[in-house]
């Protein structure tokens, strides 16, 4: 059982690495949401066309 | 909704695969003789590395895929896959200086495995660095493109030059031959697929997002008329 | 090759006119080997493989400044507008621009590697002429890579900090070689045990001047 401390901050690094990215990827997607949002405010009616889905 | 579908599947299988795969390596798979507990970095570390590197080749096709057809998907697949390989490769240079620690007693060494997986590292993240200096889409998908080809026929020599370096350098580090049990190949196959199954699901999302930056940009400068 | 010899002589005649391109690079090299000097401490014995090192991470940085020059003048003006509509094929732009950085390069270290004989001269054990074979092949590879890379990093906004930050990682593998074969050489070893490493520095910048050859068409497009 030597260095089992080791082995779960190896465990725990992956983990955390991996989540961080995706954490990444969500608040990318945010971003992207809100700028959509924006525009259709903005934009009015004629731009609404086709980005009703944005995921 | 349709197309959420096979990404769904593919997500619990992936969960699934990853489950399996942690209960396996910490319940089932023996605590290896020499190096103690600590070993069982390995299962995550080698199915990283590799993994990693099928990104960074990933990058290589879908470049030239590009530089042929000049069509922006491909672009935006290599660069994708550029930074999932980082991810996993940096993954694996933290996990196995966390696993040299004990065993080697140092943080680093100069190895010429750690010394080339760094190497590759810096390749790519030049690569990524190049991504944000240029703003002209088109521009940056070709220089991209070139220095993606270009690291990645680095790569064996790379590797060629780390392993050279030590057949005339004293060997200061000996890399310890693992014995491997059937039960350690099942633990090392499980996390492979496990990982490639998580690799596919980031590629999948960093890209649809991306695609979906490329239509919100055509459609802000069409506002912007 | 007609269209070859006439571009390297614009290139050259241009770059001879610009000397400060050249003085800087040497400048540069000398600036580093002073710097190296201090890490070293004062009368401390170095070993031939670290002075191989000194000298090559002098060439290798001062290189810089001249790679990113490469195109710094058909930036101006636009002169390179000229060179895409021209007949020329792109890989004879490749193949003259590669020789005109080669012919800086191999000039500059005229000057610097003389000087690092002079400066660090008593930890180079031995020397033989292969060093300008050595040199020859350092050059070949750098230029072939480095001509490339310049040319993408003269496409961007930051032109000066990304030559290097692409550069370097990519050309790991040939300084490693080259110190490698430049450090048998000072400690006197025969040429015979640091051969394979010059054939790999060649493997290098064959590998390198055929991917140039291929990639630059795309990369000029761009710039």
């Amino acid at each position: 059982m030597k260095n089992i401390g080791y082995l779960a901050a190896g465990y725990m690094v992956v983990w955390s690495g991996l989540l961080l990215y995706l954490w990444r990827l969500l608040s990318i997607q945010n971003g992207l949401q809100r700028r959509l949002a924006v525009l259709e405010e903005g934009a009015g009616p004629q731009a609404g066309d086709n980005e009703d889905d944005p995921e | 909704m349709s197309r959420i579908r096979p990404i769904g599947l593919l997500s619990s299988v992936s969960i699934a695969l990853f489950a399996l795969s942690i209960y396996y390596v910490l319940l089932v798979v023996p605590v290896e003789r020499e190096m103690g507990i600590v070993q069982k970095i390995f299962y995550l570390h080698v199915p990283m590395a590799i993994t990693g590197f099928i990104f960074f080749f990933l990058a290589f096709l879908f470049s030239i895929f590009y530089l042929k057809r000049q069509n922006r998907k491909w672009d935006i697949f290599a660069a994708s896959s550029v930074e999932i390989g980082l991810l996993l490769t940096t993954l694996v240079l933290i996990t196995g200086s966390i696993w040299a620690r004990p065993i080697w007693n140092t943080w680093w060494t100069w190895d010429p495995r750690l010394t080339a997986t760094f190497i590759l590292w810096l390749i790519y993240s030049a690569y990524l660095i190049l991504r944000l200096s240029v703003d002209n889409e088109g521009k940056r998908a070709v220089f991209c493109a070139v220095m993606a080809i270009v690291g990645f026929v680095d790569v064996p020599i790379v590797f060629l030059s780390a392993r050279i370096w030590r057949s005339i350098h004293p060997v200061v580090v000996k890399t310890r031959s693992i014995a491997i049990e059937p039960k350690m190949g099942i633990a090392l196959l499980l996390f492979m697929a496990a990982f490639i199954s998580l690799g596919a699901i980031l590629l999948w999302l960093r890209t649809s997002l991306s695609i979906f930056e490329g239509k919100l940009l055509s459609l802000e400068k069409q506002g912007g008329n | 090759m007609g269209a070859f010899v006439g571009l390297i002589k614009k290139d050259l005649t241009v770059a001879l006119r610009r000397k400060e391109t050249f003085v800087s690079m040497v400048f540069f090299a000398i600036l580093i080997l002073f710097i190296m000097n201090m890490a070293i401490g004062m009368g401390e014995k170095i070993s031939p493989d670290m002075a191989a090192g000194i000298l090559w991470v002098a060439v290798l940085f001062s290189s810089i400044s001249g790679l990113g020059s490469t195109f710094s003048m058909e930036k101006t003006n636009r002169c390179i507008d000229g060179l895409l509509i021209s007949p020329v094929h792109s890989a004879t732009v490749f193949l003259a621009k590669m020789t005109v950085n080669l012919a800086f390069l191999s000039l500059a270290e005229m000057i610097i590697v003389p000087l690092f004989l002079v400066l660090y001269g008593n930890h180079v054990q031995s020397l033989h002429l292969s060093l300008l074979l050595i040199i020859l092949l350092l050059n070949l590879g750098l230029t072939s890579i480095g001509t490339l890379i310049s040319g993408i990093t003269a496409g961007s906004r930051r032109n000066d900090v990304l030559l290097p930050i692409l550069l370097f990682p990519v050309i790991t593998p040939l300084i490693a070689f080259t110190i490698k074969a430049t450090g048998a050489l000072f400690a006197g070893a025969p040429f015979q045990e640091y051969a394979p490493w010059l054939k790999l520095t060649a493997a290098f910048a064959l590998i390198f001047s055929t991917a140039g050859y291929f990639l630059f068409e795309h990369v000029l497009r761009e710039n």
